[in-house]
């Protein structure tokens, strides 16, 4: 479906003169038929179960989640209690009245079935039983994949509709009839053979590509355990043109297969106008699967001019989520994508920073000590190999890791641009680590792929509650580094020396504000009043602090929650005078640089209370469950 | 023979669990073969919800769920159950193997209410596969035309010498397989394995889980007294052996199923029927201990 957004977004004319039949009316009769299921709320909660982004069809789900403006669940964030299904959400425990079940049905409560799996919801099935809430599709409807059945629909059909398939089914014997197994055992040279059950390990078979022991052992299979193979008829795919561009560019055939989409309403089956072809990877392969790689094509139905009438005669508003119905988990992995974001963007250019000093000796020096004691780099190592590193755990690498991470938990709720350039954030770090290219290039890379990110975070994503977290978390974490670096700053014998601390505006990224602001050479009195207390300086403590209670009064008001205390540290505030005398020699300077740096490891502190705190409050019952037996 | 059994099962846990549901087959499911005359399952701390049922094996179930943090969960059992013999059967006289596989085996016609429910037992279960090399490994024990009893038997004789019984060399999660390469596990293993080598056929056996007196009864093997698996849970199979329907073997011990088995539960395997199952949120690490006594009170 995401096909057809992107040809849409190519071929508007061919869409619109060709009439294709929009997909939109399908989703929002979805929406509504979804809502309907649960009889008795006015407001159902509605959400989407899936495994999560470890999933092949992952991506399916998150769009689908998006398409129909229903919160997309893994099953750590519901809980059942008193038999009654929930979301954890910020805003609290949210009722959930009906699921729509990407989740396999033996993955879906390790109280009752697979208890190894953690994707499930503990007590779901005993919410089930109690009529609390409608899962679809209900639980056991997977046996229906099987393609055992595939060789009974003709008979079915007779017997329950007294009429003939409209769409004749692949001729398929499920080998446990005594019959058809003969058949199949008679005539292996013109049959697939398959497994009946989806989590049996053996990969389809062309009886015509096997002979000799390879084809004794495989009816030795058939007669051991006939009612777990299905044979179906080798039938010819269709082929679909497919343009190459590697090699010399040209079309080429493909074989390829449709998959459709239909949903129950309550005036019948309605049939998605459009649906999947896969096309397969090679041309010499007859097997279409995505695991096998291969592509996809987005499948037209022409309109007969009806269709448009009917989408415009049921228009229904826009659901979107409401703020309280954002769930923990994805709060709590935007939460900490914001601070890893600004950390891996602060160590690097911290390092960027200091690589180019190199040259310098005592703002290398310098620079080096403060490196070693942010703990950006080992105590014995040096600022160029700590980019190269990977196994470092507070290495630029590690870092990259863990944004990769929250990215990929919170992958639903990011644009498309900004998944691709977590993508190559992550190329990025290899490559610097493979090549041993120069580093400072490599770190200058890094930041500005950074920056990228922090601006798709802006630009990109719904200013909604679960970024508010996202952007409390950047904010943190800028606030206890930048205190932290002007605290080491401060306490060094050459804090005041015009070189050091035009290294430390560097790293700050404020070298050119400064040069425009003051027109001197760098002092450290106007370096401070720039990095601590100017509100409108983005990289200041004071523009944090600022930022952070703005954000904390925003989510306590739409959460309808009391308002967390914010900072318990105020930012310094020092008279003209008292940035002279910071900037000084002699004793008194020094005692007051010394009091400064002490407020700023109070600061540090308050930060971290305050992100400890919000994540009792907001986070705490995300853990993962553990089953216990006798 | 009357007993009165005293089961406790204590869950010490490192940190808060902060939520947890659990499942209890605790009480004797009533049979022709016994009666549980009375029973108390007490849990401390107290549930946020409890509620008694039948699952769907027909075993008696009981679910509990906390709401508030706990360090520490007690379940403890008191029963009285009456056991009477079980009626005397010849084993030359049972079905033979072959014919009952294919009575099992899919077709047309409408099977039996009997054959029916037997075959919930005949499939794969989630810690039951079935595989070739379990048929491979129990081949002796099924020569062609064998009544199913006889075979069964031999199977609990071959399990009996073969494995030895080692505590703490599995785990509930230990694949069969590797059991069947290890040749070691306790009566979980044992029981899962003879189950596992009769499905492979295409034969039905379920798993029974219960408790097991020690005391008078010698193996008939060894002479010695039956006592493995007493002191704690115990578990073993019964076989689908028409015409006289389920019977029930202890391969831990070699021996069929008397009066010194008390039966609770019964299901596909173990999965189905432990006696506590749960899903806990939070707790960190736990330690567990279990006590069971059986004692006889009538003869």
């Amino acid at each position: 479906m995401e096909n057809r957004d992107i040809v849409e977004q190519v071929l508007p004319e061919a869409i619109r003169d060709l009439g294709v039949r929009r997909l939109r009316h399908f989703f929002s009769e979805m929406r509504e038929r979804l809502r309907g299921l649960y009889d008795d709320s006015i407001n159902p909660l509605v959400v989407i179960l899936t495994p999560g982004p470890f999933n092949e069809t992952y991506f399916e789900h998150a769009y689908m989640a998006r398409r129909l403006g229903l919160p997309l669940v893994e099953g750590h964030d519901l809980t059942v209690r008193n038999e009654i299904v929930y979301l954890k959400t910020l805003g609290g425990l949210k009722r959930v009245h009906t699921i729509l079940r990407r989740l396999d049905d033996d993955y879906c409560d390790p109280v009752e079935l697979r208890s190894a799996s953690a994707l499930g919801v503990p007590g779901l099935i005993s919410a089930i039983r109690a009529q609390n809430v409608v899962i679809t599709n209900a639980l056991g409807t997977g046996v229906l994949e099987s393609a055992a059945w595939l060789g009974f629909l003709p008979g079915v059909a007779e017997r329950l509709l007294g009429e003939s398939l409209q769409l004749p089914a692949v001729a398929t014997w499920w080998c446990g009839e005594k019959p058809a197994l003969d058949y199949v055992l008679a005539n292996p040279d013109r049959l697939v053979v398959k497994p009946t059950y989806p989590n049996q390990h053996f990969e389809p078979v062309f009886g015509s590509d096997i002979e000799g022991e390879e084809r004794a052992a495989l009816i030795r299979r058939l007669q051991a355990r006939p009612y777990a193979y299905v044979a179906q008829e080798h039938v010819a795919l269709s082929q679909a043109p497919v343009w190459r561009s590697n090699g010399t560019p040209n079309f080429a055939a493909r074989a390829f297969t449709i998959r459709v989409y239909a949903i129950a309403t309550r005036s019948g089956f309605r049939v998605l106008p459009g649906g999947l072809a896969r096309v397969a990877a090679d041309s010499a392969v007859d097997v279409v699967s995505t695991q096998r790689g291969g592509g996809s094509k987005d499948i037209w139905v022409l309109s007969d001019g009806e269709d448009e009438r009917a989408a415009t005669g049921t228009q229904h508003l826009q659901v979107s989520i409401r703020p309280d119905e954002v769930p923990s988990r994805l709060a709590e992995n935007l939460f900490w994508l914001g601070r890893y974001t600004v950390r891996c963007a602060d160590n690097a250019r911290l390092l960027r920073s200091t690589v180019r000093v190199r040259v310098d000796r005592s703002v290398w020096i310098h620079a080096v000590r403060i490196c070693r004691a942010l703990g950006v780099i080992a105590k014995d190592s040096q600022p160029p190999a700590s980019v190269r590193d990977d196994r470092d755990p507070y290495g630029i690498a590690a870092d990259v890791k863990r944004i990769a991470w929250c990215a990929s938990q919170v992958r639903s709720r990011l644009s498309a641009r900004y998944w691709r350039a977590v993508v190559g954030l992550q190329r990025q770090v290899q490559e610097a680590a493979a090549s041993r290219q120069e580093p400072r290039e490599a770190l200058e890379r890094l930041a500005l792929s950074l920056a990228a990110l922090s601006g798709y975070a802006a630009e990109d994503m719904t200013h909604d509650e679960g970024w508010r977290l996202l952007r409390i978390g950047r904010r943190v974490e800028r606030l206890q580094f930048t205190a932290a670096l002007l605290g080491q700053h401060l306490v060094a014998a050459s804090a005041t020396r015009q070189r050091q601390v035009e290294w430390l505006l560097d790293v700050c990224h404020s070298i050119s504000i400064y040069r425009s602001r003051y027109f001197v050479a760098p002092r450290l009195g106007s370096a401070l009043d720039l990095l601590v207390r100017d509100v409108h300086h983005p990289v200041s403590l004071a523009f944090q602090c600022g930022s952070i209670a703005r954000d904390l009064e925003e989510l306590a008001v739409s959460l309808r929650i009391s308002r967390d205390p914010g900072l318990e540290e105020t930012i310094p505030e020092f008279t003209d005078r008292e940035l002279l005398t910071l900037e000084g020699e002699g004793d008194e300077a020094q005692a007051s640089r010394q009091t400064l740096a002490a407020r700023m490891t109070a600061l540090q502190a308050a930060a971290a209370r305050l992100s400890d705190r919000l994540s009792m409050r907001h986070f705490s019952h995300t853990g993962d469950s553990q089953s216990v037996w006798t | 023979m009357r007993y009165r059994i005293h089961h406790e099962t204590v869950y010490a846990y490192a940190s808060d669990v902060l939520h947890a549901h659990h499942m209890l087959h605790l009480v004797p499911r009533p049979a022709p073969f016994q009666q549980c005359l009375e029973h108390m399952i007490s849990v401390k701390p107290a549930t946020f919800r409890r509620r008694d049922e039948i699952d769907a094996f027909g075993n008696a179930l009981t679910r509990i769920e906390f709401e508030h943090p706990h360090r520490r969960l007690e379940v403890a059992t008191q029963m009285e159950v009456d056991v009477h013999p079980r009626p005397k059967v010849f084993a030359a006289h049972s079905m033979p193997w072959e014919r009952l596989c294919a009575e099992l085996a899919y077709h047309g016609a409408w099977p039996t209410r009997e054959n029916l429910e037997a075959c919930r037992f005949r499939h794969e279960s989630p810690y039951v596969r079935v595989k070739q090399q379990l048929t491979d490994y129990a081949a002796e024990c099924f020569p062609a035309g064998r009544s199913i009893l006889e075979c069964a038997d031999a199977l609990m004789v071959k399990l009996y010498r073969e494995m030895k019984y080692a505590k703490g060399e599995t785990t509930v999660g230990t694949p069969l397989l590797e059991v069947l390469k290890k040749r070691r596990g306790v009566c979980q293993d044992f029981a899962h394995l003879m189950i596992g080598c009769l499905r492979s056929r295409g034969l039905a056996a379920r798993y029974v889980s219960g408790y097991l007196r020690a005391g008078p009864t010698r193996s008939a093997e060894s002479g010695a007294p039956l006592a493995i698996g007493s002191g704690a849970s115990h578990a073993w199979v019964a076989v689908y052996t028409p015409p006289f329907g389920w019977l029930e073997f202890d391969p831990t011990n070699n021996a069929r199923v008397g009066t010194d088995h008390v039966a609770v539960a019964w299901g596909r395997d173990f999965g189905d029927v432990s006696p506590l199952h749960g899903v806990i949120l939070g707790g960190a690490t736990h330690e567990l201990s279990v006590s069971v006594t059986v004692e006889p009170i009538t003869q």
